[in-house]
């Protein structure tokens, strides 16, 4: 049986929300539960004593990489957005209608690649002014790429380099206004985006927790040719490694540890 | 806004029917945080290299199963390579491509004959492997077989990282 427990101190207003699985459970165990959340992992569906990942802003943006001429390789970093905070805040973004996907940008993320192994790898980040995307791009021999324009949406997160507890929430223990609901003391806030699996065909987001890329190559040969293949879950390019034949095949085996999302 | 406390679950939708919090749903939360530098030393300094290394950071929580955070790397010199993000701070939940090289032409090459290809990167991911957050190092940087002259070096560089070790609501 789900239960739903909120304790509030009246002359604070600070309380604690906890929804849980309550099968079996002694009262003792119920109000250790809201202490100690950890220790009631696998049944615990919300506790306001735990840290959400939250979002404030949320802005699309278009930025346009520039072409690339034979045998050319390009490091340079964009300024695609103004978030006037001071300190770095930490995003989460993903480029919208890429080859007719929605591509998260985890780590770095190649596009625009060909079967020889030369792309662009971009990567989202944050000075203390700007969001920023960092391109490292290669051209192959006698080839080019033409410019190319990315549409970008990004999120900016409570949390900053500068301040890894995020931004305190505040708040009543509970308010429900026309257009605004929080509980907890602002740890749901309504005007808030949070990260929520999404484990459905469609996914908005695939959020990675580990690896997205890895070399192939022949084990112990450091002259062997590479091979290279990027997976995020829904997404990825391969480089062949031109020294496998299809009695060897390349190996690159690995699980990408990732989840659909929603924000 | 419209909040319904039912049958022991909660939903909240704004006034376009959203769904704004359902505690059917799985959230993500963080319960620790980590932070940090790792110098990666040079690669292929006298040689072409091809190695994994693992770099241990901490222990985290058992049921900690994502990584979310920033890195950013800075370049103690330039050797040649595309240059790194410099100040930025980078989102960290996938690989990292740190550096890269295609060579220009290969000639004895059986599929693509006269045509180049990429035979050089490193890449670095934060992750989470038997309750233990660590950076795994992936590296090839290799030459032409045909010609042997050209072997590029990764010159030594600092990832510093803020990383939060996270997982979902049962």
């Amino acid at each position: 049986m789900r239960r739903i427990i909120g304790e509030m101190d009246t002359a604070t207003n600070q309380g604690t929300l906890a929804v849980f699985d309550s099968t079996g459970m002694s009262q003792a165990e119920m109000d250790d539960l809201l202490v100690n959340p950890d220790a009631y992992a696998d049944r615990t569906y919300f506790h306001s004593a735990r840290n959400y990942i939250s979002f404030t802003n949320k802005v699309v943006v278009n930025v346009t990489l520039p072409s690339m001429s034979s045998a050319q390789a390009r490091g340079a970093t964009y300024n695609i957005y103004n978030h006037g905070l001071g300190q770095h805040p930490v995003v989460q973004a993903r480029l919208l209608n890429y080859d007719g996907k929605n591509i998260s940008l985890n780590g770095s993320v190649p596009i625009e690649g060909d079967a020889h192994g030369f792309a662009r790898w971009i990567a989202i980040g944050s000075d203390t002014t700007n969001i920023l995307l960092h391109e490292k791009s290669f051209c192959k021999y006698l080839a080019s790429k033409p410019a190319i324009t990315l549409q970008i949406e990004i999120l900016i997160s409570d949390l900053t380099t500068e301040n890894p507890g995020g931004i305190s929430p505040g708040g009543p223990f509970f308010l429900a206004e026309a257009d605004r609901c929080q509980m907890a003391n602002g740890k749901f806030d309504s005007d808030k985006a949070y990260i929520v699996a999404d484990d459905g065909p469609s996914p908005e987001h695939r959020f990675v927790g580990g690896v997205t890329c890895k070399i192939a190559k022949k084990p112990g040969d450091p002259l062997a040719t590479m091979g290279l293949r990027y997976d995020n879950g829904d997404y990825f390019y391969e480089k062949t490694d031109l020294e496998y034949t299809s009695t060897n095949p390349k190996q690159v085996v690995f699980n990408v540890n990732s989840r659909g999302l929603r924000v | 806004m419209s909040v319904q406390l039912t049958n022991n679950q909660i939903l909240i939708t704004d006034a376009d029917g959203q769904l704004k919090f359902d505690t059917d749903q799985h959230m993500l939360f963080a319960p620790e945080f980590h932070a940090g530098s790792i110098t990666i030393p040079a690669r292929g300094v006298d040689a072409r290299e091809a190695i994994e290394v693992i770099h241990p950071i901490a222990d985290v929580n058992p049921l900690s199963n994502r990584v979310f955070g920033v890195f950013r790397a800075t370049v103690d010199a330039y050797w040649g390579q595309v240059e790194a993000p410099g100040l930025g701070w980078f989102a960290a939940g996938g690989t990292y491509f740190h550096n890269g090289h295609g060579n220009l032409q290969y000639t004895n090459d059986p599929y693509y004959p006269g045509s180049s290809f990429f035979e050089t990167c490193s890449l670095y991911t934060f992750r989470i492997e038997a309750g233990k957050l660590e950076l795994y190092e992936q590296v090839q940087i290799s030459g032409v077989a045909s010609t042997g002259q050209e072997v590029f070096l990764q010159s030594q560089f600092t990832l510093d990282y803020r990383i939060w070790t996270c997982r979902f609501d049962v």
